[in-house]
Formats: C-alpha cells, sequence, structure tokens
C-alpha cells in the first residue's frame, strides 16, 4: 500500500495586493501561509505518509524570498526519509533563478525539472510519472504525451489546466481534457491550478485538483483542502482532508430603516457573533436607503466594529442616495435643477462615468444639505 | 411663511387689535382711515423691523416716528406666523425703545431663539432673511404693494433690477433656508482643497498619495531589477558550474595523460642513461690514446698561430709593395732635383717679393684709360686735319659770304623769290637751274630761312634799338629783280659752304677737348706709377717696366707654391719608403723570434714552415685529448640530470610506479583508455596547473555567485509587500481622483444650475404675466414680457400685433401689469423657496369692475392653487361683493371689516394682558382675535 499526501497551489510569499487588506494583513496572511504549509507536513507525518506531492505553485517565483526557500527546505527536510514529490507550476516554474534550481534542496525532495514525463518509483508496483513547468507560460498539453504500460498503478503529478474549468478570460496551463486522462492509461492524475477542491468525476475520481490549502481571496470562500491518496491492491481511493484556518466571509447589510449609525454599528457587530468571525477575513457592504439625515461614517464604523472579527476590511457603501430625488426634481430651485440635470446625465452616462455622476449627486446634494461630505 | 395672528398694543393709529390671519386670502375692507395701511406696514415692521443696519439711519428713524401711537403708551406688537416645514414662531418687537427689544419665540419648542439669527441693534433680527430668503427692500418690492406705489418696483428705497435679480438668484439658490447654492460650491471647493488638493498644494492628500505611489514604484523597480540581477547571476551561475563541471573532466584527462606522458619521459631516461654509458667507455678510450700530448701549451697556439699567420702576411705584403716602392723612390730623386733649380730662380727673383703686385689691377685700368684717352685723341686730330683741309679753300669765300648774305631772314629769302617773279622774270637759267633742282632748292631755302632768320634778329635788334616805334619795312622789298636774283644766289652759295667750314671748326675743338683728356690720363697714370718704376718719362716704358716687374713678382709666388708642392710630395714619398724600410725589418725580427718558440716546442729544428706544420700536428693530438676530456665531463654531467639525483634503480620504481597509476585511472574512467595527447609532461603539466587554477577561480566564482543571489534581496523588502503598497497607493489615488471628479462635476453643475435658475426667472414671470394680463383683460392682451434689466413690461397690442411697452397703455392696463408683476414676482419667488405673502394695499383702484373681479379671480387661484396667502387691504366695494360671491364659504378666506379708527372700541383686552405686555412677558399676551366691530 501506498499513500500521497498531496497539495497544491499554496502560493507562500504570495502578494495580496488584489485585496484592499491592510499591509499588516497581507504580512499576517502570508506567515499563515507558512503556517499551513506546517501543518501539512505535522499532518503528512501524523499520516505517516509514503511520500507528499506539490502539484504547483508552491510559491511564487517573482515574488518568493531565499527565506522562504530555506524555509520550504527546512519543513520538506522533516519528512525525511519520506520523499517530496514537486512538479513546478505556472507560477513557480523551474527556471534557473527559481528557488528549485537555486537552493540546496534536501535529498528526499524531488523536482521534475523537465516538461517531459520522468517516472519515479514509489513502490514495486506503482510508478508516480511527474513533469515541470519551464516557464510561466506553458500551452502544451503534456497529458496527451503521455501513455503508461498497464499491469502497473500509474499516477501522474502536474500542474494543468482541465479545459472544461478554464474561467472565461483566463489562459489555460498545460491544458489537458478528461479524455486526455482515458488515453494515457493512468489510473490517477493528481494536479494543482485551481484553487477549490475538484474530484474529477466526482463519485469515482480520476483526476483531482485539491484546490489551496489556504483560501487567498475573497473568491475562494469555503473550506479547503489537501488530499490523501491511498493506493493499495483494491485500487485507488482519494480522500480531501480539510486545511484552512481562515476564511474568507462578504456580508451585506441592508440599512434601510436604520436612523443612526449606532444601529449600524450593531447590525455589523451582529455579524461577529458567528463562531467562524474569529477566523474569518470579514467584507462587510451596507445596502439599502438610508435615513436623510443619516451620518454615515464609514472609517468610524469600521474603527468601533474591526476588533469583533479576525479582520474587517473598509466597509464598503453602496447604499442608495438619502435624498427623496424625486421630491428635488420639482424644486424650482438650484438644487432642483442640480438634480434634474444630473439625473439626466445618468440616464444618458457610459457606465465608466455613472459612479463619478452618482458620486457628484451625493456630494452636491450633501453640500446642499449643510452636511459633512466624506468621500464614500 | 404664513401670518396667523397679529396682536397690536399701539402702532400707528392702531392700538389693542388683534386679529387671526386667514391661511388663504384675508381682506382687511373698511373706509379711509380705518388703519388698514398702518396694518400693512404694522406687519412688515414685525416681520423686518423698522432698521436693517447696527447704525439707525435718519429715513429708518423717521420711518418709526411714523408710527408712534397716538395716544396709547405702548409702542408695540406681536405676530405669529408659520413656515412651510410646519415650523410656528412668534416675533414680539417693542417699538417704543430705541433698541426695538425682538424676541423670536418657537412656538412648537417653547424656546426663544432670537439668538439663532444673530441678534443686531434697534431690533435688527433678520429672521426674516434667514427664513424668506429675502430682504427688507426686496420683500417690499415684490411682495408689499402699498398705496400708490403699484408702478414702482424700483426707484428711490426700492430694489433695482440688478438687486432684484440677485434676489431671485438668491431664492433659486436656496436648497434650505440658510444654506445657497454658493455655499454648496464654497464647501465642494473646500472639501476638493483639503480631502483631494492638487499639484499646487503638495500636502494634500492626492500629490501625496501619488508622490507614495511613485516612490513605491520606484522601489518595486529597484526589486525587480534586483531579482533580474538575480535571474542573470543564476544564469552565470549555472553556466559557471557547466564550465567547473567541464574542467573537472578535463583535469582527470590531463592527469592521466600526464601519467602516460610521465611514463615516457622515465622510460627514455632510461634508455638514454643506457647509451650515456657507452659513451663514457668511447671517451676514455680517446682520452688513454692522446695523453702524450695532454701538456702541449695550448694555451700559446692561438698566439702562435697569429704570429706565422702576421709574419705571412707581411712577407706578402712586402713582395707586393716592392716595386711600387722602387717607383716612388725614383720619384723621390726627381722631385729633388727640380726642386733645386726652382729654389735657384726664386733666389733670383727673391728681390721682387716686396714689389706691390697688388697694384697692377689699378694700374692696368690707368694705363688702359690713358691709351683710351690717346686713341680718341689721335682719331680727333686726324678728322680735325681732315676737316681743315677741306675747309681751307673755302675760308675766304665762306668769310666773304657770310658777311653779304649769311644775314638774310627766311622773309627775307620770301621777298627777294617774289621780286624775282613779279616785275622781272627770273633768269630762265637760274629757274631751271632752280627746278631741276628742288631739293637743292629746298635745302637752301631752308638754310636761307635759318640764315634770314639770324638777319633778321639782328636787324630787328638794331631797328629796335634805334627806334622801337616805327614801323618796319624791309629795304628787300624795294629791291631791284637782278640785285635779288644775285642775292639769292649768293644766299645759295652761302648755304653750300658754311657746313664745311663750320664742321671744320667743330673738329677742331673736339682735337682740342681730346688732347686734354689724353694729358688727363697721362697724369693720372704717372701719378700711379710714381715709385713703381725707375723713370716716368716716357709712359710707354715706364708701363713696360711695371709690367715686367709685376710678372716677375708673380713668378715668384708661382715658384714658391711650386716648392710647396714638391716639399709636400716629397714627404709622402720619403714616408713611404721608410715605412717600407721599416717593415722589411720588422719581418725579419718577427720570423727569427718565432723559429726560436717553435723550435723550442716541436723539439727539432727546420724551416720555419716545418716548424709548424709540427706544431700543428701536435696541436691535433691536444685537442683530441681535450675534446675526450670535455666530452667524458659531459657524458657524466647529461647522465646525472637524466637521474635527477636519483639511482638507476630509484629510476626503475618510479617507472613501476607510474605504471600502476595508469592502471588507477583507466580502472576509475575506462574512457581514458587508450586517450592520447601530444603534448608532453610539462604542457600537461602547465594544463594541468591552469587549469586547476581555473578551477578554483570556478569554485571561488560560483561561491561568490550563490552567497550573492541568497543575499541581494536581503535588503529590500518582499516585492508582494511593494505590490500591495503600491495597490494600497494606486486605489488611494483612485479613489481620490473619483472623489475629485464627483466634487468638481457637482460643482461645475450647481454653478450652471445657478446659471439656468437666473436664466429662467424673466420667463417665467413673463409667462405669469401673459397668461395673468390676458385673464385680467378678458383676452386683450395676451402676450406679455418682462425686460429683466429694467423691469419694464411690454404686451403685444392686438390691433396692430406690435409690442409697446405698457406705460403707454391705460392706467387700468398699466396697473393690471405692474400688479401682476409684483404678483409673478413673489409667486416665483415662493415657487423656488419660502412662499411669500402678499400685502397688497388697495391696488385695484385703476381697475374697472371687470377688471377687478378677473383679478381676484386670480388671486383666488393663486391662493388656492400655490397655496398663497394674500394680505389684500382694500376699500372697494366691489371687492367686498367679489369676496361674498366668491368665496364667502371658503375657509382659507376671510375679510375682516375696520371701521375707522375714531369709531373703534378696542374688545377683549384686559387691563392685566395689556400689563403683562408692558412687561413683555411671555405668553400673557393673549388677546382675542379681533373680528372687527
Amino acid at each position: 500500500m501506498v499513500r500521497i499526501l498531496h497539495f497544491a497551489d499554496l502560493h507562500l510569499d504570495r502578494s495580496f495586493a488584489g485585496l484592499s487588506v491592510a499591509p499588516s494583513e497581507a504580512a499576517k496572511r502570508r506567515e499563515e501561509l507558512r503556517a499551513a504549509l506546517r501543518r501539512i507536513v505535522d499532518l503528512a507525518l501524523q499520516f505517516d505518509v509514503d511520500a507528499v506531492t506539490v502539484g504547483g505553485d508552491l510559491y511564487e517565483h517573482e515574488r518568493a524570498s531565499s527565506d522562504t526557500g530555506n524555509f520550504i527546505a527546512g519543513e520538506f527536510a522533516r519528512l525525511a526519509p519520506k520523499r517530496v514529490l514537486i512538479a513546478p507550476g505556472n507560477h513557480d516554474p523551474y527556471v534557473p533563478d527559481s528557488l528549485y534550481w537555486r537552493l540546496d534542496w534536501p535529498a528526499n525532495v524531488h523536482i521534475f525539472q523537465t516538461m517531459s514525463w520522468e517516472p519515479v518509483e514509489l513502490s514495486d508496483n506503482v510508478t508516480l510519472w511527474g513533469a515541470g513547468h519551464r516557464g510561466p507560460a506553458i500551452r502544451d498539453n503534456l497529458v496527451a504525451t503521455l501513455s503508461v504500460e498497464p499491469g502497473r498503478t500509474n499516477i501522474a503529478l502536474l500542474h494543468a489546466s482541465d479545459i472544461s474549468a478554464v474561467p472565461e478570460g483566463k489562459p489555460a496551463h498545460c491544458p489537458f481534457t478528461s479524455e486526455d486522462i482515458d488515453r494515457s492509461g493512468l489510473d490517477f492524475a493528481l494536479l494543482g491550478h485551481y484553487h477549490e477542491l475538484r474530484l474529477q468525476p466526482q463519485e469515482s475520481p480520476r483526476y483531482a485538483y485539491p484546490g489551496s490549502p489556504e483560501p487567498l481571496d475573497f473568491g475562494e470562500a469555503g473550506d479547503h483542502h489537501v488530499l490523501l491518496l491511498t493506493a493499495n491492491g483494491a485500487g485507488l481511493s482519494c480522500a480531501p482532508h480539510k486545511m484552512n484556518e481562515v476564511v474568507y466571509q462578504t456580508s451585506a447589510i441592508d440599512i434601510t430603516g436604520m436612523s443612526t449609525s449606532d444601529a449600524i454599528r450593531k447590525a455589523i457587530c451582529s455579524l461577529a457573533e458567528d463562531d467562524a468571525a474569529a477566523r474569518a477575513i470579514m467584507r462587510v457592504t451596507l445596502t439599502g436607503q438610508p435615513e436623510s439625515d443619516l451620518d454615515l461614517d464609514l472609517n468610524a464604523l469600521l474603527q468601533s466594529t474591526h476588533d469583533r472579527f479576525r479582520y474587517l476590511d473598509p466597509i464598503i457603501d453602496k447604499t442608495d442616495t438619502p435624498f427623496d430625488l424625486e421630491q428635488i426634481e420639482e424644486e424650482s430651485t438650484t438644487r432642483g435643477a442640480f438634480v434634474r440635470m444630473l439625473q439626466q446625465q445618468i440616464t444618458a452616462a457610459p457606465s465608466a462615468e455613472l459612479l463619478t455622476l452618482q458620486n457628484a449627486l451625493y456630494y452636491g446634494l450633501r453640500a446642499f444639505a449643510g452636511q459633512e461630505i466624506r468621500r464614500r | 411663511m404664513k401670518v396667523n395672528r397679529i396682536e397690536i398694543q399701539a402702532f400707528g393709529c392702531l392700538s389693542d387689535f388683534a386679529e387671526d390671519i386667514a391661511p388663504g386670502l384675508h381682506i382687511f375692507h373698511g373706509p379711509n382711515e380705518s388703519g388698514k395701511s398702518t396694518l400693512q406696514q404694522a406687519i412688515l415692521a414685525l416681520l423686518y423691523g423698522f432698521y436693517e443696519g447696527d447704525r439707525a439711519k435718519a429715513t429708518e428713524n423717521a420711518a418709526r416716528q411714523r408710527f408712534v401711537p397716538w395716544k396709547h403708551p405702548r409702542y408695540a406688537a406681536r405676530l405669529e406666523y408659520e413656515l412651510q416645514d410646519a415650523h410656528r414662531y412668534r416675533v414680539t418687537r417693542d417699538f417704543a425703545d430705541e433698541d426695538n427689544p425682538t424676541i423670536v419665540y418657537d412656538l412648537l419648542t417653547g424656546r426663544t431663539v432670537t439668538d439663532d439669527f444673530g441678534r443686531g441693534r434697534h431690533g435688527n433680527v433678520p429672521f426674516m432673511r434667514k427664513q424668506l430668503g429675502m430682504t427688507r427692500r426686496v420683500f417690499e418690492s415684490c411682495a408689499f404693494v402699498s398705496q400708490g406705489e403699484l408702478l414702482q418696483i424700483t426707484g428711490e428705497g426700492r430694489v433695482t433690477p440688478q438687486e432684484m435679480g440677485d434676489a431671485i438668484i438668491s431664492l433659486a439658490d436656496t436648497a434650505r433656508r440658510d444654506v445657497s447654492a454658493q455655499k454648496a460650491i464654497e464647501r465642494l471647493s473646500e472639501v476638493l482643497r483639503k480631502q483631494v488638493g492638487g499639484p499646487a498644494a503638495r500636502a494634500t492628500p492626492l500629490p501625496v498619495a501619488r508622490n507614495h505611489l511613485a516612490a513605491a514604484r520606484r522601489e518595486l523597480e529597484d526589486v525587480d531589477r534586483v531579482r533580474r540581477e538575480i535571474a542573470d547571476d543564476a544564469e552565470t551561475l549555472e553556466r559557471t558550474k557547466e564550465q567547473a563541471r567541464t574542467l573537472e573532466q578535463s583535469i582527470a584527462r590531463n592527469h592521466y595523460l600526464l601519467c602516460r606522458a610521465e611514463l615516457g619521459e622515465l622510460e627514455g631516461r632510461r634508455n638514454r642513461l643506457t647509451r650515456l654509458d657507452e659513451q663514457s667507455r668511447h671517451f676514455q678510450e680517446q682520452l688513454e690514446s692522446s695523453s702524450a700530448f695532454a701538456d702541449l701549451p695550448s694555451d700559446e697556439r692561438d698566439e702562435l698561430v697569429r704570429t706565422w699567420n702576421s709574419v705571412r702576411e707581411l712577407r706578402e705584403r712586402l713582395v707586393n709593395e716592392q716595386p711600387e716602392t722602387e717607383k716612388q723612390r725614383r720619384r723621390l730623386d726627381e722631385l729633388t732635383e727640380r726642386r733645386e733649380s726652382l729654389a735657384r730662380r726664386e733666389n733670383e727673383l727673391a728681390r721682387f717679393r716686396r714689389y706691390p703686385a697688388e697694384r697692377q689691377p689699378d694700374i692696368d685700368a690707368l694705363v688702359q684709360h690713358w691709351r683710351r684717352a690717346d686713341t680718341i685723341y689721335r682719331e680727333a686730330k686726324a678728322r680735325s686735319e681732315s676737316a681743315t683741309r677741306a675747309a681751307e679753300p673755302l675760308r675766304e669765300e665762306y668769310d666773304r659770304l657770310r658777311l653779304e648774305v649769311g644775314a638774310l631772314s627766311a622773309e627775307d629769302v620770301r621777298l627777294l623769290t617774289e621780286r624775282l617773279r613779279s616785275p622781272a622774270r627770273p633768269n630762265p637759267k637760274q629757274i631751271r637751274a632752280l627746278l631741276a633742282a628742288p631739293w637743292v632748292l629746298a635745302r637752301l631755302i631752308g638754310r636761307a630761312a635759318r640764315s634770314a632768320v639770324r638777319f633778321l634778329l639782328r636787324r630787328r635788334a638794331t631797328t629796335n634799338d634805334a627806334s622801337p616805334d616805327e614801323p618796319h619795312v624791309s629795304p628787300l622789298a624795294s629791291i631791284a629783280s637782278t640785285e635779288a636774283s644775285r642775292l639769292l644766289q649768293a644766299h645759295l652759295r652761302y648755304l653750300e659752304v658754311a657746313p664745311v667750314v663750320q664742321k671744320q671748326e667743330a673738329e677742331q675743338a673736339g682735337a682740342e677737348r681730346a688732347i686734354i683728356e689724353r694729358d688727363a690720363a697721362a697724369a693720372q697714370l704717372r701719378h700711379a706709377l710714381e715709385g713703381l718704376v725707375d723713370d716716368l718719362t716716357d709712359l710707354e716704358s715706364a708701363c713696360a717696366q711695371f709690367s715686367a716687374r709685376a710678372s716677375s713678382r708673380k713668378q715668384l709666388d708661382v715658384i714658391s707654391s711650386q716648392l710647396e708642392a714638391l716639399d709636400a710630395e716629397s714627404e709622402s714619398l720619403r714616408e713611404t719608403v721608410n715605412r717600407f724600410i721599416a717593415d722589411g725589418d720588422r719581418l725579419r725580427k718577427r720570423e727569427s723570434e718565432l723559429t726560436q718558440r717553435l723550435t723550442a716546442i716541436v723539439g727539432r729544428g727546420g724551416t720555419l714552415e716545418d716548424l709548424f706544420s709540427a706544431f700543428e700536428a701536435a696541436c691535433g693530438q691536444h685537442r683530441v685529448h681535450q675534446e675526450a676530456t670535455r666530452s667524458l665531463r659531459e657524458v657524466e654531467s647529461t647522465r646525472g640530470i637524466v637521474l635527477e639525483g636519483r639511482s638507476p634503480a630509484e629510476l626503475d620504481e618510479m617507472i613501476v610506479r607510474r605504471e600502476r597509476e595508469i592502471a588507477a585511472y583507466t580502472a576509475a574512467n575506462p574512457s581514458l583508455e587508450g586517450a592520447r595527447s601530444n603534448a608532453n609532461a610539462e604542457l600537461l603539466k602547465e594544463t594541468l596547473a591552469r587549469e586547476e587554477r581555473e578551477l578554483r577561480d570556478l569554485e571561488l566564482r560560483i561561491e561568490s555567485l550563490s552567497t550573492r543571489t541568497g543575499t541581494r534581496l536581503s535588503g529590500l523588502r518582499s516585492r508582494a509587500e511593494v505590490e500591495e503598497e503600491i495597490q494600497q497607493h494606486t486605489n488611494e489615488v483612485a479613489a481620490l481622483e473619483e472623489f475629485g471628479r464627483a466634487l468638481t462635476v457637482a460643482k461645475e453643475l450647481i454653478d450652471k444650475a445657478m446659471t439656468e435658475a437666473h436664466r429662467d426667472f424673466a420667463p417665467s414671470v413673463g409667462r405669469f404675466l401673459s397668461d395673468g394680463l390676458s385673464r385680467v383683460t378678458d383676452g386683450r392682451y395676451q402676450k406679455a414680457m418682462l425686460d429683466p434689466a429694467t423691469f419694464r413690461v411690454t404686451t403685444e397690442v392686438p390691433e396692430t400685433g406690435r409690442l409697446v411697452d405698457v406705460d403707454v397703455l391705460s392706467q387700468g392696463t398699466q396697473a393690471a401689469a405692474y400688479l401682476l408683476l409684483r404678483v409673478g414676482l413673489a409667486q416665483h419667488m415662493s415657487s423656488m423657496s419660502e412662499p411669500v405673502p402678499l400685502l397688497l394695499d388697495d391696488p385695484l383702484v385703476d381697475l374697472d369692475d371687470l377688471r377687478i373681479d378677473n383679478f381676484l379671480d386670480l388671486l383666488l387661484d393663486l391662493v388656492r392653487e400655490r397655496n398663497l396667502q394674500i394680505l389684500l387691504f382694500t376699500k372697494d366695494e366691489a371687492t367686498r361683493r367679489w369676496f361674498e360671491r366668491s368665496c364667502a364659504v371658503d375657509e382659507s378666506c376671510l375679510m375682516t371689516h375696520l371701521e375707522p379708527i375714531a369709531g373703534r372700541i378696542p374688545v377683549g383686552v384686559s387691563p392685566l394682558v395689556q400689563k403683562a405686555a408692558r412687561t413683555n412677558e411671555q405668553p400673557r399676551l393673549q388677546m382675542n382675535g379681533g373680528t372687527g366691530l
């Protein structure tokens, strides 16, 4: 029996620039990714697996430091003599200045350095075939080039895109189809690239993406996993194991009818009553129709509520305008004329200018009302 | 705004008056002197007070004085009003006090809010300006129509059109009563300036965010640059490692090849050693065979050979030089003989040694000069003598002719010729002679002319001397022709003879000059030769003597120089001859010495040639001995070099060791088996040393590159952090720019809305005017327009279709138009802000009943449709009838009848209340509404 712990897309040293999180939170998040690797190694030791496989994107080549490389090497050294097999991906390709190339890796670590399939015998009758990306944009179908002899258990390790799941507008790396897996004669393919768990087919999987062990942005809500693959005489079994400690959570609060900031603050705080809040990176969006005399100070709200959560992202104001525009439009005042003009422009404006015009309406009416003008 | 109630303690003619005001149309109807206008003014005074500034103006004081109560001691009143937002206020003013104490009381909150509006002096609390949005002057100009002022919208004490326009804009700007659009723009501008900012204010958020963003981008560029350098280093490192690997393989191969080369070399040494042993034995044999000549003084050989060679060379040279030497010796004898001859001659000429031969050129020049002068003299003398011989026979005739006709002028000749032509014919023979020789005649005429000239000149001179004033008459004019002929012939002869004689005279003179010059030259020559010759008597012989002496002197110089040349040549010849003799002596001496030395060396006698041959043979044997000795030493030396301090046995051991090493190399790397190289061991060693150096360098470089790639990023932040910071700043900049754009759009649109509000005012009021005038005049005037610059109203006359100023129409139409203008303005302002109550005092006096009804219908519609409040003060019965007919049952309308003041008795005001009013206590003043009497 051979047991493999497979993970992928850890993205160590990732930049969280795409999120609006504070720099301190981003640094904390990077540390949490390292902690995830520690937990994975601990899990491998706990399960006493025969090998750990990495389906690429272990780190981000453009951002990774030697310190991270040494950290990875140190963690993998803890697994010795258990083998660690790494198939570099598009974010951590095997290139001369990569950590894979530059650093001295422990003897138990094997890195697939070429885009040709390389077999590694895991036991008498289990072979693991691996290949690594040699650049950040490999468009070749490597799976289609693999053809294994039957009679042994053949497992592939690769960072590749299942064509059927490529998001629109995103490029495919080492694209393949399920038919390519079938034709190759493989018994199973341990993959990496997509950040959510994917077992294909669900009931009797032939290939699997474990997803990222920790979610990386608000689009990756829910649990995240590593895979435990067992090969024995009866065949192969693949079981996901929950791994993430942090969750990304998005909530919307309808503030219609809330006449004070305190009511909104309480509504936000009520979100923290959930158990998951303590490990949630929370993003709150305010919606609805605010009261006209409600002084909505988002920064003050954030300051008064953020300590209830593991992290609370700056609160997003998507509320409707608090002014009765229809009534104001009827006014024979400058304010009425202002609203009429802006409403006309908003109706005819391209989407790129819509936000500016809506904000102009909001700021202008607040100025007319003598209210404090804050950036939305 | 709507007035709810008014209470007057005393104001002008009114006292103890109280009235609830209808929310719509309230008509105060009464005859003259019933206090209608006073009530209207009281409302105005309650709303705006009498004073606008802190300093009371005379006109304002006069207005206040105008309404000082006639009898009542308490000059005070109060008014309750309600705003559109349902807020209700009560204002109480005490006009008796100079400071006009004023209290504004919020009836909803029960709070005095006077201070909320700012309190000025003289009761100047601008609550109306803030709540109604217009000044007293604007209010009076549109909503307050007093008697006789209907047509005076503008003018003294009233607003200007510009002021009214500003008031309208101000009202249009009012979104809330205390916030204008301009303030909104200012607020937006302030937010834009403080919360966004621009390039001019570097400390404002947007420039700061942009600076942060630029700094973060620069940092990212640094990080990327370092990462690129790391990538380059990594590639270099990989190449270097590959080079090191290649070099290690090359070193292993070269070690193998070196072992093979060393083995080959050792084997070569061993072979060479064998050959050297054989050579040693050979040279030993040679040494033994030539040992007899070992002591030959071979060191003298070179000298002896040189001496022998020099002897032979000297011999050859003397043999070769002997004929020439003999020849030179003979020549020397010749020269000696010649010298003696020349020496004798030199002695002979020795006396001329001091003779100044250097003067010869000068003497020669003088001699030549003298000879030339003598030659010239001789030639001149010969010519003179020849001329004398030619002239001698003609001398006498010449003298005679000269005296007779020598003085004839050309004129004389002409006269004589004319004499010949005219009276007396000339002698044909003469004429023919003359004609036959015209050239003779011409020459004679010329001579005659010249002679005649001289003659006439002489005559004229004598004549002039005699009598200068007398007219000159030539005597020839009267001469006879024969005589003339004779004279002419004489004259011709004279012309022939005269040149001969005159030439003789000239030649003779030339000869005389030549002899003088010749004598001068002779004198110079003689002077020059003085002292140089013995006798100067005969110059020719003196010159000859001088030449002879000079020649001798020159000859002496020649001889002297010849002697010198002879001496020089003789000396040279003598040296040659002497050298030849000396060489012969030296040869003999050397031969003798050489013979002695060779005899001593070879140990026998003989000719010099024999002796030298024997010596050479001995030397050959000596050389053989020496060569063998040297070769033997060299062999020994080479053997030592080959063995390099080892014994032959040790050499054999080394060979065995190399063979084992080679076996070990090929065992470790079978591919080396059979590897060959043309390089020798030294070259291989050099190559190995170089490669090992290179390998060390590469290893150092690998270590350096490894260290560098591992540490280069250590001083920089992680790229992820910098990217996040860039994103943060980018978001901030984008948000600020978006904020700025939105604020700017808001500002611009508010500004545009203000412009639009201003632009809309005139058309809006114009439309109201058109509709109102049409309605009041039963459709006669359907179109009216307002000039916002002058507030003049024009309307279209139906008969002509032309627009005319309403001032040219009837009084009633004018009144209707301007009343409508006031109401229109008030209505327009009410639509933009707080509704303005209209206070109209008898505005319809100029309208006929029909137009009054139409106008009141219009007002009623405004009340009902626009929710306006209108307070109409009138004495007009038609109005009263209209009210009773049209709105008697309308709860929003009310009519109060006022009686003349003289007949009025205040009701419902108790003394207690009056006292409370005097002490300004609230809200004790509870006067019942006056319903009129």
